[in-house]
C-alpha cells in the first residue's frame, strides 16, 4: 500500500514544519555571515515570529478540525491529529516562545553560539512536538530522542563550565538508559500485538494484558522508560542535579515541555486500557504507591533545601505525582474524559507555573558559582515590588491555593481521582499539597518579612525578558485560575476522541 | 530431521539472547565508571532491542520489524556522535573522561 | 447585585489605595472613608432583606465551571445577614484604632485589611460550595501577610503555624465537597457544588460505625471548622497568632474569622448531615465544654494581658459551639447572638490592650497596677468590656449565655453543668485580671509615666473607636429583640426542618432549580461519566 498524503496533511502538520524551517534561519544566516553571530533580528525575532506563526495554524488546526470534526489519522495511522496533540503543541509552543526569550538575556548562554542554540531549541520543540502528534510508539520513540539529544546539547552549551557538564552527562547517560528501556518495552509489545500504533493496540490490549505476560512486561518497561522522562519515584535521581546545573530558561523549557509530551504520550499508552484488567491489579497498586512516593518524597525532600532551584526540582517530581494520579484515573477506567481533561489541564497549568517559576530565577543568574539561595530573595518586596507580587503568584499557584490557576488544576485532577475512587490516593495528595506550602511561602517569607542581605543585593540584576515573561505568566495565573471555566470545557471537548 | 529439530532455533532463543545482552548492557551503564564504556553499554542495549525487533518480526511475519529497526540505527548512531560530543567536552574541562570524579562534586 | 457590590467593593478600594502616592495620612483617611462607605452600603441590606421569611435572598446566581457544577452563587439568610454587617461594622472601627498601630509600609497594611474584608464577605455570602472554599482559604493570604509583615517578634513561626493548619483542615473539606458534587450527579442527576442541591441530597447513614458516608462527611467538614473556631484540641494555632499579630490583626481575626468556622457548622454541617449530627453532636459538645473550662483555667495562668484574651476566645467560641450542637431553637439563637458579642467584646479588648501597649510597650500583667486612678476613661471602658465578656446581665454577653444555657439545658442537661462552671471560671480570670491591672499598688509601668507626668490615658480618636462598640454593648443587652427577629425565622426553619432541611430562593420559584438542571446547554452529556 503505498500510503499518500496530500496538502491537508502538510496543513496539519504546519506548526512542526514551520518550527523546522524557523530553526535553520539562524543557522544559515550564520554561514552566510561568515560565522560571526547574525543580529538578533535573524536569530532571535525570525524565530519567535515562527512561532507565532505556528500558534496560529494550530489554533486554526483546533478550531477548524478538531471542534468540527473527528479526529483524522494521517500517515497511514502513524500521526493522529486530535485535541490532545493540539493542546500539547499549544503547550510546547508557549514553552519554547517564553524560553527563547528568557535565553536572550540569560548570563548562561554562549554568545558566540547563539544561532547554534536556537536552532537546538526549536529542534527540540520540534521534537517534542512529533510525541505530542503521534499514534505511533517508533514515532514517540523519535520525537523524544529528538527533543532529548538536542536538550543534552543545550545544557552542555552553556558558559558556565563546572555544573552544567556534570548535568549535561548524567542527563544523556540516565537519559540514553531511559530510551533503551522504553525501546525493549516497545519491542514486547510489537512481539505481542503485532504492531506499534496506539488505536491498533487498544484492539487488543485488555485481552492480551489478561493472557500474556510478555506483554505486560513491555508495558512495564515502557512506563519506566517514560518514568524516567517525566522523574516519577523511583527513578526520579537524575531531576534535582540535571535541574540545577542546566541555566534557568533551559530548566524551564526541560521540565514543562519534555513532561508535557511525555505525559501526553502516558496518557496514550494508558488509554490502550490494558490497566483495567485484573491481572494488572498489581501494577496498578504499585503505580498507585509510586505517585504517592513521588508527591511525599518530593515534597519532603524540598523541605530541606535551600537551594531555590533543587527546591524547584523537587517539586516537580511531586506535581508529577500528581499527574500520575491523574493518568491511573485514565488507565483504569474505560470512559475517563474528566481523568484526561483533568491531566492536559494539570499540565497546562504546570507549564506556565514553571516557565514563570524558572524565569525569574535567572535574575539571579549573574555569575558562574552562583547558587541561588532563599537569602538572596531577602527583602525583595520593597525593592521590586511589582517582581516580589508576581513571585508570590507563582508560589501561592504552585501551593495550590485558591483562587489562582493551580488550586484549580490540583481541583480537576482530585475530582477524577474521587470519581474514580481513589481514596486513599487523594487523600494523600491533599496532605502532600499541604506540606508543600510550607517550602512555597518560604520564598514570600523572604521577600516580604526579612531584611534585605547586603552581600546578596549585587547578584541581582533587572532584565526585560524576564519581567515579561514572569508579567505575562502571572497574569495568565490569575485570570485563568479565576475564568477556568471556558477552558477546561475546551481541553474536555477535545479529549473526547481520545475514548 | 532430529538434529535439525533439536537445533531448531526459535523465537525464544532469540529473545533470550537479547535479553542477555540488554542485560549486559543495563550492567555495563550502571556499573561502569568510564564514558565511553557507558556509551558502549548504551549502545548495546539499543542492539539488544534491535534484535528482538527482528525476532518478533520473523517470527509473526510481520514486515515491520525492520523497519523500526532502520530507525532505531539512526538513532543510536545520532546517540552516539551526541554522546562522543560530551565526552570531548568533558575531556577538555576535566582532563579524564570518568565519572568518578562528578561524584565527588556534588554537595 | 447588592451583594456582589458589598463583597467585591473592598478590592476595588484597595486598588485605589494602591495607585494612590504614598501620603500615609491621606492613605489612612481615604482607607476609613472607603469602608465606612462599605458600613453604609451594607446598611441597604436592612432594607432590602425580608426577615419574615426564611428564604434564600438577593441571590445571584452565574455558572462559573460549568463542566464541575461549580457556579458563582451568592445569597443572604438569616444566619448569615448579622455577620456580614458585624464585618463590615468592625472593620472601619479597626481602621481606625490602629491609626497608629501600623507604623511602617502602610499601604500594604491597608490593602491586607480590606482584601480581607472582601474574602469574609464572601465567606459568608457564598451558597456554593467551592466559592465558600475559595473565599475561606483566600482569607488565609491576607491574614498570613498581616500578622507576618507587621508582627511581633516571633511573627514567623506563627503565622506560618495558622497558616498551615488552617489550611490542613480545609484540603479534607475540599475532598469531601468533590465527594459530595459526585453524589449530586448521581442522585440528582447533573453536578453541582451549589449548597441548595447538596441540602436535598440523601446521604447514607449508619449508625454504628465511624465509616459511614455520613458520618465521614460530617467529620471532615468538622474538622476543617473545628480547627478554624477555634475547638480543643486544635486551637494551638490561635494563642501563636493573636500575641504575635498586631493590634488590627487580633481584632479582626478574633472577631469576625473565628467566626467562619461556627458559620460553617451553622451552615454546612447541621443542615447537610442531620442524622450524623444527632448521632455524633456529644462529641463536638464535649470538645466544646472541654474548651470552655480548658481555656478559662489556662486564662487565668496567663501573665500576658493579649494571651489571656487569646484564651478567654477559646472559651467563648466554646460556648457558641456548645449552642449550635443543642440543635434547639434558644440554642442556635444564643450562639448565633454570642457569635455577634464575642466579635464586639473582644474586639473591644484587643483593641484596648492595643491601645495601652502603644504607650507602654508591655503587656505583662505584672508590670501593671492601679491604672484606674491614672486613666480613668480608659478604665471605665475596659470593665464595661469585661462586663460583656463576663455576661453580666444588661450586656450583650449576658444574653447569649444564657440563651445557649437555657438552648442545652432542654437538649442535653449533662453538659450543662460543666458549662456553667465556665461562667464562674470567666469572671474569676477577667476580674482577676481587671483588678491586677487597674486597681491596687501602682505597678512600675504606670509609676514610670506619672513620675514623666505623661497621659496615659485614652485620646479623642481611640475614644470615639470604642464609643460604638460600647453602645452596640448596651443595645444589645437591653433590646435583643432588635437584633435577633432579623434572623429568628432563619434559624426557626434550620431546627423545624433539621432533618429535611432545604432552602429555597425567594420570590422566585423558577430559581428554585439548580442553575444546572434547568438549561439544556448546561447539562453535562451521557458520555462524561
Amino acid at each position: 500500500m503505498l500510503s499518500t498524503f496530500t496538502t491537508m496533511d502538510l496543513y496539519l502538520l504546519s506548526p512542526m514544519i514551520l518550527l523546522f524551517i524557523f530553526s535553520l534561519v539562524p543557522v544559515f544566516t550564520k554561514v552566510l555571515n561568515k560565522n560571526n553571530e547574525p543580529s538578533d533580528m535573524m536569530s532571535l525575532y525570525l524565530p519567535l515570529i515562527g512561532i507565532v506563526f505556528a500558534f496560529i495554524a494550530t489554533c486554526g488546526i483546533i478550531l477548524i478540525k478538531i471542534v468540527n470534526g473527528a479526529p483524522k489519522l494521517i500517515f497511514s495511522g502513524s500521526i493522529m491529529v486530535d485535541g490532545l496533540a493540539m493542546w500539547s503543541v499549544i503547550i510546547v509552543l508557549f514553552i519554547t516562545f517564553f524560553a527563547l526569550v528568557l535565553i536572550k538575556e540569560s548570563s548562561f548562554t554562549p554568545k558566540h553560539l547563539f544561532s547554534e542554540y536556537v536552532m537546538l531549541m526549536l529542534n527540540a520543540a520540534v521534537g517534542m512536538m512529533v510525541v505530542a502528534y503521534s499514534n505511533d510508539f517508533i514515532l514517540t520513540f523519535i520525537g523524544i530522542e529528538m527533543a532529548s539529544l538536542c536538550l543534552y546539547m543545550l545544557i552542555a552549551m552553556s558558559e558556565e563550565t563546572r555544573l552544567s557538564k556534570e548535568a549535561a552527562i548524567k542527563y544523556f547517560v540516565l537519559g540514553s538508559l531511559a530510551s533503551a528501556i522504553l525501546l525493549y518495552g516497545i519491542a514486547f509489545i510489537f512481539g505481542t500485538t503485532g504492531t506499534t500504533q496506539f488505536a491498533e493496540i487498544t484492539e487488543t490490549a485488555a485481552t492480551l494484558a489478561s493472557t500474556s505476560r510478555l506483554f505486560l512486561v513491555g508495558c512495564v518497561l515502557v512506563f519506566v522508560g517514560l518514568g524516567f522522562k517525566v522523574s516519577i519515584f523511583p527513578f526520579h535521581f537524575w531531576t534535582p542535579d540535571v535541574y540545577q546545573g542546566s541555566s534557568s530558561p533551559l530548566t524551564a523549557f526541560m521540565a514543562a515541555g519534555i513532561k508535557a509530551v511525555c505525559f501526553a504520550a502516558l496518557l496514550r499508552f494508558f488509554a490502550t486500557g490494558f490497566l483495567a484488567v485484573d491481572r494488572a491489579s498489581g501494577l496498578v497498586s504499585t503505580i498507585q504507591w509510586l505517585a504517592v512516593m513521588s508527591m511525599m518524597l518530593g515534597n519532603i525532600a524540598a523541605l530541606r533545601q535551600n537551594h531555590l532551584k533543587r527546591i524547584l526540582a523537587y517539586s516537580s517530581i511531586a506535581h508529577s505525582g500528581y499527574l500520575l494520579m491523574g493518568l491511573l484515573v485514565v488507565g483504569l477506567s474505560t470512559n475517563s474524559v474528566l481523568g484526561a481533561s483533568g491531566t492536559l489541564f494539570y499540565l497546562f497549568s504546570y507549564a506556565i507555573m514553571t516557565i514563570g517559576a524558572f524565569g525569574f530565577l535567572s535574575l539571579f543568574e549573574k555569575s558562574e558559582n552562583s547558587m541561588v539561595t532563599v537569602d538572596h530573595l531577602k527583602g525583595l518586596a520593597y525593592r521590586r515590588p511589582y517582581l516580589a507580587l508576581v513571585i508570590s503568584i507563582f508560589m501561592l499557584s504552585l501551593a495550590g491555593i485558591p483562587p489562582l490557576l493551580g488550586f484549580f488544576s490540583k481541583f480537576y485532577i482530585f475530582s477524577a481521582a474521587m470519581k474514580q475512587g481513589l481514596y486513599w490516593l487523594v487523600i494523600w495528595g491533599v496532605v502532600s499539597s499541604v506540606i508543600s506550602v510550607y517550602f512555597y511561602l518560604k520564598p514570600v517569607v523572604y521577600m516580604y518579612m526579612k531584611q534585605e542581605d547586603e552581600a546578596l543585593v549585587g547578584e541581582f540584576k533587572d532584565s526585560a525578558s524576564v519581567s515579561f515573561t514572569v508579567g505575562v505568566s502571572a497574569a495568565l495565573i490569575v485570570i485563568v485560575g479565576l475564568s477556568s471555566g471556558p477552558l477546561y470545557a475546551l481541553i474536555r471537548g477535545s479529549v473526547l476522541s481520545l475514548f | 530431521m532430529q538434529v535439525n529439530d533439536m537445533l531448531a532455533v526459535g523465537l525464544n532463543h532469540y529473545l533470550f539472547l537479547s535479553a542477555i545482552i540488554f542485560s549486559i548492557g543495563i550492567l555495563t551503564v550502571l556499573l561502569r565508571k568510564n564514558l565511553i564504556v557507558i556509551l558502549m553499554g548504551i549502545e548495546l542495549m539499543l542492539n539488544a532491542v534491535n534484535l528482538s525487533f527482528i525476532a518478533f518480526s520473523h517470527f509473526s511475519n510481520n514486515a515491520n520489524g525492520p523497519v523500526i529497526v532502520f530507525f532505531v540505527m539512526t538513532l543510536a548512531a545520532a546517540e552516539a556522535g551526541v554522546g562522543l560530543a560530551l565526552m570531548v567536552t568533558i575531556f577538555k574541562r576535566f582532563k579524564v573522561v570518568d565519572i568518578s570524579i562528578f561524584e565527588k562534586l556534588k554537595n | 447585585m447588592l451583594l456582589s457590590l458589598i463583597t467585591f467593593l473592598p478590592v476595588v478600594f484597595a486598588l485605589m489605595i494602591w495607585f494612590s502616592g504614598s501620603n500615609e495620612k491621606a492613605l489612612k483617611q481615604m482607607a476609613i472613608a472607603f469602608t465606612l462607605i462599605e458600613f453604609a452600603l451594607s446598611l441597604l441590606l436592612f432594607r432590602y432583606y425580608d426577615p419574615s421569611v426564611a428564604t434564600l435572598q438577593l441571590v445571584e446566581q452565574h455558572t462559573w465551571v460549568s463542566q464541575m457544577g461549580v457556579s458563582y452563587f451568592m445569597g443572604l439568610d438569616g444566619i448569615s445577614f448579622w455577620l456580614v454587617i458585624l464585618t463590615t461594622f468592625l472593620t472601619p472601627i479597626t481602621l481606625l484604632g490602629s491609626w497608629t498601630a501600623v507604623k511602617s509600609k502602610t499601604k500594604g497594611f491597608l490593602v491586607c485589611m480590606l482584601l480581607l474584608e472582601t474574602s469574609m464577605i464572601g465567606t459568608f455570602l457564598a451558597m456554593d460550595a467551592i466559592l465558600f472554599y475559595v473565599f475561606f482559604e483566600v482569607s488565609l493570604i491576607p491574614m498570613y501577610f498581616l500578622v507576618g509583615i507587621w508582627g511581633g517578634a516571633n511573627r514567623l513561626y506563627a503565622t506560618m503555624k495558622f497558616f498551615i493548619y488552617t489550611m490542613f483542615g480545609s484540603v479534607f473539606m475540599l475532598l469531601a465537597i468533590i465527594f459530595m458534587m459526585f453524589m449530586a450527579q448521581s442522585q440528582l442527576g447533573f453536578m453541582s457544588a451549589s449548597l441548595l442541591d447538596f441540602y436535598k441530597l440523601e446521604i447514607p447513614f449508619v449508625a454504628e460505625t465511624f465509616f459511614s458516608t455520613q458520618t465521614l462527611l460530617f467529620f471532615a467538614f468538622s474538622l476543617a471548622f473545628a480547627i478554624k473556631v477555634p475547638t480543643f484540641p486544635f486551637h494551638t494555632w490561635l494563642p501563636d497568632a493573636h500575641v504575635q499579630a498586631p493590634t488590627p490583626g487580633s481584632v479582626i481575626l478574633a472577631g469576625v474569622m473565628l467566626k467562619m468556622g461556627t458559620y460553617g457548622f451553622l451552615r454546612f454541617v447541621i443542615p447537610m448531615f442531620p442524622q450524623a449530627t444527632e448521632h455524633w453532636a456529644w462529641v463536638l459538645l464535649a470538645l466544646a465544654v472541654v474548651g470552655i473550662i480548658y481555656g478559662a483555667l489556662v486564662a487565668m495562668v496567663q501573665t500576658d494581658m493579649k494571651k489571656l484574651v487569646a484564651y478567654s476566645s477559646v472559651s467563648h467560641m466554646g460556648y457558641v459551639l456548645l449552642g449550635l450542637f443543642a440543635l434547639n431553637t434558644l440554642g442556635i439563637t444564643g450562639a448565633i447572638y454570642q457569635m455577634l458579642n464575642h466579635g464586639i467584646s473582644t474586639g473591644a479588648l484587643f483593641l484596648l490592650v492595643g491601645m495601652v501597649y502603644e504607650r507602654t510597650h508591655t503587656r505583662e500583667i505584672s508590670n501593671y497596677g492601679g491604672l484606674a486612678g491614672y486613666a480613668p476613661i480608659f478604665s471605665i471602658l475596659f470593665v464595661i468590656v469585661t462586663m460583656s465578656s463576663i455576661a453580666v446581665p444588661m450586656t450583650n454577653g449576658f444574653i447569649g449565655e444564657f440563651l445557649i444555657l437555657q438552648g442545652t439545658f432542654l437538649a442535653k442537661k449533662e453538659f450543662v453543668f460543666f458549662a456553667v462552671t465556665g461562667v464562674v471560671l470567666a469572671a474569676a480570670y477577667m476580674l482577676w485580671m481587671v483588678k491586677r491591672v487597674f486597681f491596687g499598688k501602682m505597678g512600675k509601668v504606670v509609676q514610670e509615666f506619672k513620675d514623666k507626668n505623661e497621659s496615659l490615658d485614652i485620646n479623642a480618636r481611640e475614644f470615639a473607636v470604642m464609643l460604638p462598640l460600647i453602645i452596640m454593648i448596651f443595645w444589645m443587652g437591653l433590646f435583643p429583640g432588635t437584633i435577633l427577629k432579623w434572623s429568628d425565622t432563619s434559624v426557626k426553619h434550620l431546627v423545624n426542618n433539621i432533618s429535611k432541611y432545604e432552602l429555597v430562593i425567594h420570590k422566585n420559584s423558577e430559581a428554585n432549580k439548580s442553575l444546572y438542571s434547568k438549561n439544556d446547554k448546561l447539562n453535562i452529556k451521557e458520555k462524561i461519566n
